[in-house]
C-alpha cells in the first residue's frame, strides 16, 4: 500500500487552497496550508512535507523567494510551482532554482494528478 | 464552420443591434432553445434560401428528409449539438421577428469572416485620445473577453459607448498591476449583486455575499486573465510580471490613460478598467 503523502499548499487565495485541498485529499494526500511564502518556509521547517504546491504572486514573501529558502533547507524536496505567471522566463527561473514542474493557472485535475505522481516518484527515489 | 463566440459583438459593432437593447437580448438568450432549423443553418448544412421555402408550422426534420436536403445522420448530429451562446442569441433575434433566416445567414457569414471584433470595439471606445494605448489594451481585452466567456459561462459583449462610473450604490473594485516591458493596471468595477454572481460562477461555490471566498474568486479570475496576458506577451518577447491583486470597496479608480469598457453579460454588466499605471482609488461621492 502506498504511503500517504503530506502536501503543503501555498497560495494567498483561500479559494485556490480549498479547491486544491479537495483535489489532493481525493487523491489520498494529507494536506497542510500556508497563505504566503513566509508561512510556507516556517511550515516546511516544522512539518517537513513530502512535497509543495507553491504560488508565485503572493503578498509579503512571494513564491520565488520561498522556493530559494526551501531549496537551501530541503534541497531534495519536490516543489511544484502553480501560478498564473507562467511565462517562459518564470518557468526557466523556477526550474533553475530546482522546482520539479510548473503548472499554469487555471490548472486541470489531470495536471494535479500528474504532478502528484511526479512528487511520489521523487519521494520514493529519495527514500531508496 | 467558424462558430465565432462574438456574434452579438459583431451585431453591435455593425449597428444591427443597439447598445441599449443588448442587455435584454443577452438575458433572453440564456433560456433560448435554438431550433434544428437554426442549427442546420449555422452549421452550413442548409441555406437560408432553402429554409425560406419550409413550412414553419410543420416538422423541420421531416421536411428536410423529404426534400433530401439533410440525411438522418445529419439530423441526429444536430439533435446532439450543444447550442453555443451565439446560436442562442440568434434564436432570440428570430423569435422576436427581428430578422428572417436569409438575413441571419448573411450575418453569420459576415461575423465569421470578421476578425478582431474585440480590438475594433476597444479602438472605438478608446478614440483618438487613447490611440497608442489601445493596441495593448485591445490585446488584453481580447484575452479578458475570451476568458470571461469560458470561465463565467456567458456571452460577453463590449458596449460601444464609454461608461460612467459611480452609478451604483454599493460597488467593489478588484485590480492588479502588471509591470515590465508593458506596464498597466487592470480592474473590474462592479455593483455587489454582479460581483457575487461572477464570484459564484467562477468558483462554482455557493456564494451569497461578498466574503473572503467571493473576493478570492474574483481576484483569482483577474489574476488568471492577467497571467494569460503575460504569457501572450512573452510570445512577443515582452516580459511582464504581476503584482498581487487587490480589492477595495466603494472606491473609484483614477489612472493615467485610463480606458473604461462596459461589459454586458447574460446576467448583468460591469466595467473593465485599464490604465497605464497604478490606480489612485478615490472615495465615491
Amino acid at each position: 500500500m502506498e504511503r500517504k503523502l503530506k502536501i503543503l499548499i501555498t497560495d494567498d487565495s483561500k479559494l485556490l487552497r480549498k479547491k486544491l485541498r479537495t483535489e489532493l485529499e481525493n487523491l489520498g494526500c494529507e494536506v497542510i496550508e500556508a497563505e504566503n511564502g513566509k508561512e510556507a518556509v516556517l511550515i516546511d521547517l516544522q512539518e517537513k512535507p513530502d512535497g509543495v504546491f507553491l504560488d508565485i504572486v503572493m503578498p509579503e514573501v512571494g513564491g520565488i523567494e520561498a522556493l530559494q529558502v526551501m531549496r537551501e533547507v530541503h534541497p531534495e524536496m519536490p516543489v511544484i510551482m502553480l501560478s498564473s505567471a507562467g511565462t517562459p522566463q518564470k518557468l526557466m527561473e523556477t526550474l533553475k532554482l530546482g522546482a520539479l514542474d510548473f503548472i499554469q493557472k487555471p490548472y486541470t485535475s489531470a495536471q494535479i494528478k500528474k504532478a502528484l505522481e511526479a512528487i511520489r516518484k521523487k519521494v520514493e527515489q529519495d527514500e531508496q | 464552420m467558424n462558430n465565432s463566440p462574438y456574434f452579438a459583438q459583431y451585431l453591435l459593432n455593425n449597428g444591427v443591434i443597439e447598445a441599449d437593447e443588448l442587455q435584454g437580448l443577452l438575458a433572453k438568450s440564456l433560456d433560448a432553445k435554438p431550433t434544428l432549423a437554426l442549427l442546420a443553418l449555422r452549421e452550413g448544412m442548409i441555406t437560408g434560401q432553402q429554409l425560406a421555402e419550409f413550412n414553419v408550422a410543420a416538422d423541420f426534420a421531416g421536411q428536410a428528409l423529404g426534400k433530401k436536403l439533410l440525411t438522418a445522420g445529419q439530423i441526429e448530429k444536430l439533435n446532439q449539438l450543444v447550442p453555443s451562446d451565439s446560436q442562442r442569441f440568434a434564436q432570440v433575434l428570430l423569435d422576436e421577428g427581428r430578422m428572417d433566416c436569409l438575413r441571419l445567414e448573411q450575418l453569420f457569414k459576415e461575423s465569421d469572416s470578421s476578425s478582431d471584433l474585440i480590438r475594433a470595439s476597444v479602438r472605438q471606445v478608446a478614440g483618438e485620445s487613447l490611440k497608442v494605448e489601445s493596441v495593448a489594451y485591445g490585446d488584453f481585452a481580447e484575452i479578458f473577453i475570451r476568458s470571461f466567456i469560458r470561465f463565467m459561462d456567458t456571452p460577453a459583449v463590449i458596449d460601444n459607448r464609454e461608461p460612467l462610473l459611480g452609478d451604483q450604490d454599493q460597488s467593489h473594485i478588484v485590480s492588479q498591476r502588471l509591470i515590465g516591458d508593458i506596464s498597466m493596471t487592470t480592474g473590474i468595477v462592479t455593483a455587489d449583486p454582479m460581483f457575487i454572481e461572477m464570484a459564484r460562477r467562477y468558483s462554482h461555490e455557493d456564494i451569497t455575499e461578498i466574503d473572503e471566498l467571493a473576493a478570492d474568486s474574483l481576484t483569482e479570475f483577474l489574476n488568471v486573465v492577467n497571467g494569460l496576458f503575460a504569457v501572450d506577451m512573452a510570445r512577443q518577447d515582452r516580459d511582464v510580471d504581476l503584482e498581487a491583486p487587490k480589492i477595495e470597496a466603494n472606491r473609484l479608480p483614477v489612472g493615467n490613460h485610463q480606458l473604461l469598457l462596459r461589459i454586458h453579460t447574460a446576467f448583468g454588466s460591469f466595467v473593465l478598467v485599464i490604465a497605464s499605471d497604478e490606480f489612485v482609488l478615490k472615495e465615491k461621492d
